[in-house]
């Protein structure tokens, strides 16, 4: 064996070592890290929930058509198919303008390609005035991603019977229904902590209050008392204060199942020899709490939490569809999906069931990642 | 005998029965369950139970040409007692199409040459659906105790809470314009009369449209209804010339509550007042109330499905002198409005009605539902209109909505195509709001009036608006000059209605052309009319309203959704006349005007009179545009089942011909 | 177990006080109240009413009062003579409406909970017997799935389905011909057939989590040394997973039946609404639209009374199969 191979050979039992030194020496969070990357549905449904999200965030100017923008002209078209050849030409993605006609009989509208005409899809261009939107709520703007050349229209999802683009709206209404789940669980997590350790960390009497309180909570069905909570919500709210509300109602509704966990995990961590150590240092009772109390399991708390998203969602979403929860034109997916309540709607215009799939995905998408998430926070697997 | 032999005979007399029902159908009187029963000997023969031959009503313009077969059962959505109710409705008189008025209950009257005397002559042998004979005490007794309990006699006003709003239509202005009470009085068993203090040509159009049934069963109510020292009449004891017939118990409210549980479970009322509004109002909504209605209802209105039932006592029969209606059951399915068109389309409808924003999806679907769209002609002023609260609280507000180039600028900006196109299909008329031609309240050129699509004019009406800002603010709007809003966007909240779900695209669509002229538009929403209408009562706290089907029928007939009258007309706000706390207009104004003709209306006693007044209330709406109209098509659509026959194609459907009752619903029959 | 079942039963009692408390609460909330909105009724179809008979009204109703004072007025009447006020919307006693509407519902959750329970057992038997097998992949699979669809769409797209392969849309609970007609086979078959969708779309949820559980429970016994015992004494694989490790896994799930209940009972709300059954939940629906204050409350009461049994059940059941529960609650 010459020498250089015996080095190389020593360098790589050195950095196997290191490796797994580090591993030894990684925190709870990278080896959670570790695990979570190994489980290949959860990366995946973790890709697309950030994509998801990212749309989201940058969907002013994804979406061609802002909230309030519509087309009178094309009430309830069928997506519009993206071409790439004319007369068997190459010219790049462009769409074929359209005409309306009325069916004589039962004015039902028809919208068809003219063939005639092509129009272009153009990027980063200009939008129609009426989609101005800021960006982060800051930058005003009214640059978008895509949009057909003059005289062409481009909805890739079809229009509602407004004439507004479902594509766009698709993706606006992600801004709330992602949304609204999130901000909700933060806030259910919050409260959840923080009347979960009071709970658990003080006993006594005030344990008992506490106790009551979520017994009397958890007693309520969930959905129903959402329905009853969003009924009273008045309806000349601006839909920025309904987002608002909504959100505090889905963790009003939420919280003592977490408070309940955090309380019992309080109970048990006092015990441990870490918490005794950081008392007889003299540690006061708010240090003690968030920096060594909640820490020691955070980590299955936000799994859990993970994993009650997806009720969220169906939550927002149904309370919506009810109009319970958000109004048109503000808009989320619950919204759009109002129009699918009708054999009709799924007869006649059934791209309108777009906005389900999107409920699905996400549903699905949180589910797989709670579930690769539990499994990378189990220290047994 | 064995069960098989038992079943074969049984079988043979079920295809005899049918067998011989087709062949001897021309023959046949009766709907054959109510044979049955004769034949049980549980009901009586058909000629005891209708009006005898000289006084029975012979339906004979909707009688179909065939000779339909008695049976079936149409089912429709339960559009709540106000869509089941006019369906078999039974007024003393019925209104037609072209205003007048003809006898129903009634077989005719007299009228004395003053003018003041109205006799009323009924049908002998009619009864009640629980077989009781139908008489003279049953109006008298009506009249005065269950119409007029809660009227104060001396002044005529109303003192209690429930039936007696509806007396309004039995008083005439006495010679200082002070409105008098009629009397209704008992003659015979087949006779009775109304005297009314000054003449009133259209008092039976009145009961026509707004008492329709001037009756209930005397002998049912007597022992529920509240007849006691606190009753205006008391005077210690029942006023047997008044009523005719037997006496009255005294009843307490205690006892008035017993009474009615003890009749059915169904009766149980909080209160006198609830029960008397409820049975004695809105009765046809309770099993076990004998009408005189063609179907009655027999189930709780809890059930998903209400059932209404043939009345055996009906006195209505065909040319042919067969007992109406042919149709043996009508069922009311509660539904959510949402699934009315999927469950017409997959069959489980015999009948829903709609307007023309759903039209191509019901006419689409015609073959694969297996029924027919039929077109009602409604007769109202506008299908889409916008109306501005004259009587707002804020002063800037208000005198922007009283200046008539402010209404003449927003009804310009609307780009009335485009509504129609996006909402109603095309198919409806851009039209301002007025009585289109035909119509007894046309006035040439009003439905075309100020309909031109024109933003640039609008803005230019607008920046000869004192008070409001030529320039827009940074989020473009316009702004008052001075005042308590200087400076202040001027931002105007359209009140939309729950049922109406077209009202919000609508707003929507409004909110779009007026951003054109400067103007904020905000959606007040209301989901279920609740706060909307709180509103009205206000009568100053809305800005303004979308609405349809104002207008209507008749001015001169029914007023209220134009006049000055009512205190909930969205425009008129606090100028109606029977608002608690009503305001004066400012003299000269043209609301002043508007007030004037409808308090000339109300109290005229000659026909001339009348129809002057009704045409100062027209000209009104046509110099002042007080309400903004959008589209007109005067027309609804009905999607009907093809086994649905004799159902009338283009029948005027309106509150005042009672809807769908104006197809006469006893005369349609089924046929597979 | 006796001083276990009174502690349980002392606090249910505080519970129910306080919940009905938050129940009130709620239902006046609202803007605007119930009389508001009977007048707009009214108007809509062409009544007269005027300010005074609404003031009226209000004062009949207690609607004019302090907010205790209507509590109290609705609680005790509640308490002491099982009356649950009034409905304006319906014009009847809440507990007529409640009586009318109870059968059907429970009719329709007792249904579903048997379905669930008897597809949950055996599927979840079978997916932990053949772990990682197409079968176990195929349920895994499907549980996801009904997760994942919020029950109004789940029944939005049966009811597109059924129309498309029988030309009905299945709503209700019988068909337009069976809807009056009394009692026959058809008739039951008939009820069957509506009753394919609802069943699914309430039960799916439920039955996809106890699928889960039930599968998680078998593996876990399974992999039990007494199963490797009794395969070493020589019995059949089979005896040992049916005769021991399925009764032990049946346990905690037999002892849920009361959560599950009730997690049925409220679903129904929902997939009521959009299938137009004859349920409560399409009533709490109207209600709470119409801000019919009493029926809402009742029903909104009733659901959470429920809650509070069926936890009360599943509380027992657990600390009667399972002896370290109920100690550590004496405890606690």
């Amino acid at each position: 064996m010459s020498e250089e191979v015996k080095k190389s050979s020593k360098t790589a039992a050195h950095s196997d070592e290191k490796k797994s030194e580090k591993y030894y020496y990684a925190s709870q969070w990278a080896l959670m890290g570790r695990k979570f990357r190994r489980h290949k549905l959860a990366m995946g449904s973790t890709f697309v929930l950030l994509i998801f999200y990212l749309t989201a965030i940058f969907g002013n100017f994804i979406a061609p058509q802002g909230t309030e923008q519509y087309d009178g002209k094309f009430v309830n078209c069928a997506p519009t198919p993206v071409h790439y050849f004319h007369e068997g030409k190459f010219v790049g993605p462009f769409v074929y303008a359209m005409k309306t006609e009325r069916d004589p009989v039962t004015f039902m509208a028809h919208h068809v390609e003219d063939k005639e005409k092509v129009c272009r899809i153009k990027f980063f261009t200009e939008g129609d005035p009426g989609g101005e939107y800021k960006w982060f709520g800051l930058f005003p703007s009214n640059i978008h991603l895509f949009e057909a050349e003059e005289g062409g229209k481009i909805f890739l999802f079809g229009t509602d019977n407004m004439g507004r683009d479902l594509f766009s709206r698709v993706i606006l209404g992600a801004q709330i229904s992602l949304f609204i789940p999130v901000v909700g669980m933060l806030l259910t997590l919050v409260l959840g902590l923080f009347i979960g350790s009071l709970a658990g960390y003080f006993g006594g009497w005030v344990d008992t209050v506490i106790q009551r309180a979520i017994e009397v909570v958890r007693s309520f069905p969930q959905v129903p008392l959402w329905m009853a909570l969003s009924a009273a919500i008045p309806k000349t709210m601006k839909p920025a204060q309904v987002f608002m509300l909504m959100t505090i109602i889905l963790s009003l509704v939420s919280w003592p199942g977490l408070a309940r966990v955090v309380r019992s995990k309080f109970i048990s961590v006092k015990k441990e020899d870490f918490i005794m150590a950081a008392r007889i240092s003299g540690a006061p009772a708010s240090k003690l709490i968030t920096r060594h109390m909640i820490p020691s399991f955070l980590s299955y708390i936000i799994v859990d939490m993970t994993m009650s998203i997806p009720s969220l969602i169906i939550g927002e979403t149904t309370l919506s569809f009810l109009g319970l929860g958000l109004r048109s034109p503000a808009t989320s997916w619950g919204v759009l999906l109002q129009e699918t309540n009708k054999l009709e709607t799924i007869m006649f215009y059934n791209w309108k069931l777009i906005p389900m799939i999107f409920v699905f995905l996400s549903v699905l998408a949180f589910n797989f990642t709670g579930d690769g998430l539990r499994d990378a926070a189990d220290p047994y697997k | 005998m064995n069960k098989r032999v038992m079943s074969l005979l049984l079988m043979i007399c079920v295809i005899f029965s049918v067998f011989a029902g087709s062949v001897y159908a021309d023959i046949e009187k009766e709907s054959p369950i109510l044979a049955e029963q004769v034949a049980a000997g549980t009901l009586p023969a058909l000629e005891d139970r209708i009006p005898t031959e000289a006084d029975v009503f012979v339906e004979t313009e909707y009688s179909p040409e065939e000779t339909p077969s008695y049976g079936g059962t149409i089912r429709t959505n339960n559009g709540g007692m106000w869509y089941f109710g006019p369906n078999a409705e039974e007024p003393l008189f019925r209104l037609l199409d072209n205003g007048t008025v003809e006898p129903n209950v009634a077989k005719g009257y007299d009228l004395s040459d003053d003018g003041l005397v109205y006799t009323i002559h009924l049908r002998e042998g009619m009864k009640w659906s629980d077989g009781t004979p139908f008489t003279a005490t049953d109006c008298v007794y009506y009249y005065n105790y269950v119409l007029v309990t809660d009227v104060d006699n001396e002044t005529g006003k109303v003192t209690k809470s429930n039936a007696g709003r509806y007396y309004n239509w039995y008083q005439t202005a006495d010679e200082n314009g002070v409105m008098r009470p009629a009397q209704v009085r008992y003659v015979d068993d087949q006779t009775f009369t109304i005297t009314l203090y000054s003449p009133k040509p259209t008092l039976l159009q009145a009961i026509a449209i707004d008492n329709k049934w001037m009756f209930c069963p005397k002998e049912w109510y007597k022992d529920i209804m509240v007849n006691d020292a606190s009753a205006p009449h008391w005077s210690g004891e029942s006023d047997l010339k008044l009523i005719g017939g037997e006496g009255l118990p005294t009843i307490t409210e205690e006892q008035a509550l017993a009474n009615a549980l003890a009749k059915s479970e169904l009766y149980n009322f909080e209160n006198a007042a609830k029960l008397g509004d409820q049975l004695g109002y809105r009765y046809w909504q309770y099993a076990g109330r004998p009408t005189l209605r063609p179907w009655n209802i027999v189930s709780p209105l809890t059930d998903q499905t209400l059932v209404f039932v043939r009345n055996p006592y009906y006195w209505k029969v065909d040319k042919d002198g067969r007992q109406l209606p042919y149709i043996d059951t009508f069922e009311y399915v509660t539904m959510d409005a949402s699934l009315y068109a999927q469950e017409k389309i997959a069959g489980n409808l015999d009948l829903v009605r709609f307007d023309s924003s759903e039209f191509p999806i019901y006419k689409s679907s015609e073959a694969i539902g297996n029924y027919r769209v039929t077109t009602d002609i409604v007769p109202y002023w506008s299908n889409v209109s916008l109306e501005f609260n004259q009587s707002y609280k804020d002063p800037q507000y208000r005198e922007l909505f009283a200046n008539l180039d402010f209404r003449h600028a927003i009804s310009i900006a609307a780009d009335r195509d485009e509504i129609n196109e996006i909402i109603y299909n095309g198919m409806m008329t851009p039209a301002q709001f007025a009585a289109s031609e035909g119509m007894g309240d046309y006035i040439e050129g009003a439905p075309e009036k100020w309909i031109e699509f024109n933003v640039e004019e609008a803005n230019a009406l607008l920046d000869g608006i004192d008070g409001i800002s030529k320039e827009l603010n940074s989020d473009g709007y316009r702004t008052f000059v001075g005042g308590e809003h200087d400076g202040q966007p001027i931002t105007i909240e359209i009140e939309t209605r729950a049922d109406a779900p077209n009202d919000a695209q609508l707003v929507a669509l409004l909110a779009k052309y007026y951003k054109a002229i400067g103007l904020q538009i905000v959606e007040s929403n209301n989901t279920d009319n609740n706060t909307r209408n709180e509103k009205y009562y206000a009568g100053d706290i809305y800005m303004a309203a979308v609405n349809s089907s104002q207008g209507g029928f008749s001015v001169m007939l029914r007023p209220d959704s134009v006049a000055a009258n009512r205190n909930n007309c969205a425009f008129v706000g606090k100028y109606g006349l029977e608002h608690a706390d009503a305001l004066t207009p400012e003299p000269g104004s043209a609301m002043e005007e508007l007030v004037n003709a409808t308090k000339t209306l109300l109290s005229a006693s000659t026909l001339e009179d009348m129809q002057a007044a009704a045409k100062r209330i027209a000209q009104s709406h046509f110099d002042n545009t007080w309400v903004i109209g959008f589209l007109s098509s005067n027309k609804t659509f009905d999607a009907v089942a093809n086994r649905v026959h004799n159902y009338r194609d283009g029948f005027v459907s309106c509150d005042e011909l009672r809807f769908l009752g104006n197809t006469r619903p006893y005369s349609w029959f089924i046929q597979d | 177990m006796t001083k276990y079942i009174i502690k349980k039963l002392l606090i249910m009692a505080l519970t129910v006080f306080l919940i009905s408390l938050a129940v009130f609460f709620i239902i006046t909330l609202p803007p605007g109240d119930f009389m508001t909105n009977y007048v707009g009724r009214m108007l809509a179809a062409g009544e007269r009413v005027n300010q005074e008979e609404i003031d009226a009204l209000r004062r009949t109703y207690a609607l004019d009062q302090p907010f205790i004072i209507q509590f109290w007025r609705w609680f005790s009447k509640i308490i002491f003579h099982g009356d649950f006020g009034y409905s304006f919307s319906l014009s009847m006693p809440v507990t007529a409406v409640i009586k009318a509407y109870i059968g059907p519902t429970m009719a329709l959750s007792i249904t579903t909970m048997l379905f669930t329970y008897i597809i949950s057992i055996p599927v979840g038997i079978y997916s932990a017997v053949h772990q990682y097998s197409f079968g176990d992949y195929f349920f895994t699979t499907i549980c996801f799935l009904g997760q994942a669809v919020p029950n109004f769409l789940m029944a939005i797209l049966l009811m597109f389905i059924a129309f498309r392969l029988t030309g009905d849309t299945m709503l209700g609970l019988y068909s337009p011909k069976y809807q009056n007609a009394p009692w026959s086979w058809e008739k039951f078959l008939d009820l069957l057939k509506h009753c394919i969708i609802p069943v699914l779309v309430i039960g799916l949820n439920n039955t996809c989590g106890l699928i889960r559980t039930m599968r998680s429970q078998m593996l876990d016994e399974l992999n039990k040394n007494y199963v490797m015992t009794g395969k070493a004494k020589g019995m059949k694989a089979a005896a040992i997973r049916y005769k021991y490790c399925v009764r032990a896994a049946v346990n905690p799930i037999a002892s849920s039946i009361g959560w599950s209940l009730v997690n049925i009972f409220t679903g129904t709300t929902i997939t009521a609404i959009v299938l137009n059954l004859p349920s409560m939940g399409t009533v709490m629906y109207n209600a709470l639209i119409n801000q019919d204050m009493y029926l809402a409350g009742s029903w909104l009461f009733l659901m959470a009374i429920a809650t509070v049994i069926g936890t009360f059940i599943s509380d027992v059941l657990l600390a009667w199969l399972d002896p370290r529960a109920r100690k550590e609650y004496l405890k606690g």
